[in-house]
């Protein structure tokens, strides 16, 4: 029972995770092949969250992208933390010393640009969107690199043969 | 995976710890429910603080399990579970918290509907029902995906939070 369950959560959670990546993958090439349809449909349920103020949008290529400079930065930083918890999962969590050190830096990182971006909202500090993006990414790959280790954690021992003593 | 241990001292921590961090995350989300629309911050701690409490409760499980002296597996098993418990509550509370936090408003501005349009008791009832209908359709659908990713991620944070102190 406890291992179905181990198994489920894993399995969702894997699949959670790499959401953002197929997402993130279908606006760039939206956006690339300038195709606003699709990254409107993509973006409808996010759009309410989002502020879409055109002074903190950054502007590529002449156009500005779909998201304000921060969400940009998050919804790269969570594609990329997915995937890379998914990648890594079992080799970091065979080394738990090195999986100690990666935690406590992305917690680092992601308790940091949180300040930062508290900050900015009660007007203290001002930066560009280029900053912003940067902010924003570990935002996002924090939560979701944590989330892809855990689902490959859940998921072997959801496998892993019982070592209960008889 | 060795069965956790149930309701140890480890588990009242587990669980205190994603109450601490489970009320302020609920607030969070009920300021999203609220002002949906005015920042991208909520919409990541929403998310954040369940991934939090997970990593905390599996943080205090797998560290107590080894301070016990049970072996690493317990450890790694008990950070798990325990880490899913505090998440999933954290989770839960957030999503709930914020439904709960989005019903004060709408319910709050129907008082005042039916004070300022007092005798006028079938537009009183009109506004108030509508007002109360939309907000909590806002609210539920955000609370839900809130909460459904929250206790996902407070299980993969237990987990991870086992393996890193569960192990040595």
């Amino acid at each position: 029972m406890e291992r179905r369950l181990l198994f489920a959560l894993g399995g969702a959670l894997a699949a959670a995770m790499t959401t953002p990546t197929l997402l993130v993958g279908v606006e760039t090439a939206a956006f690339a092949a300038a195709r606003p349809g699709i990254i409107a449909t993509v973006e409808a349920d996010v759009g309410p969250v989002c502020h879409h103020l055109p002074g903190r949008t950054q502007i590529v290529a002449g156009r500005p992208l779909p998201v304000c400079a921060r969400c940009v930065g998050m919804y790269a930083g969570a594609a990329a933390g997915g995937l890379a918890g998914i990648v890594t999962g079992n080799m970091l969590s065979a080394r738990p010393r090195l999986l100690r050190r990666v935690i406590g830096g992305v917690c680092v990182a992601t308790l940091t640009a949180f300040v930062a971006a508290v900050l900015e909202l009660a007007g203290v500090l001002s930066t560009g969107n280029a900053l912003r993006m940067a902010l924003g990414v570990p935002l996002g790959l924090g939560p979701a690199l944590v989330g892809g280790v855990g689902a490959r954690v859940l998921l072997a021992a959801a496998v892993a043969p019982d070592t209960t003593a008889p | 995976m060795n069965p956790p241990e149930i309701w140890t001292s480890a588990t009242r921590r587990a669980w205190l710890v994603g109450l601490a961090i489970g009320v302020p995350g609920g607030l969070a989300a009920g300021v999203v429910g609220v002002v949906s629309g005015t920042c991208c911050l909520f919409q990541f701690a929403n998310v954040f603080m369940p991934a939090l409490a997970g990593l905390a409760g599996g943080a205090i499980a797998a560290g107590t399990t080894r301070w016990a002296g049970l072996p690493p597996e317990n450890a790694t098993g008990n950070g798990a579970v325990l880490g899913l418990r505090a998440g999933g509550l954290a989770a839960v509370l957030s999503g709930g918290g914020g439904f709960l936090f989005a019903l004060l408003v709408p319910v709050a501005s129907a008082v005042i509907s039916a004070v300022i349009a007092r005798g006028d008791v079938v537009s009183t009832l009109a506004v108030s029902v509508a007002v109360i209908a939309m907000s909590v359709g806002i609210a539920a659908v955000m609370s839900f995906g809130g909460v459904v990713l929250g206790v996902l991620l407070g299980a993969g944070g237990g987990a991870v939070a086992g393996v890193m102190f569960g192990k040595k």
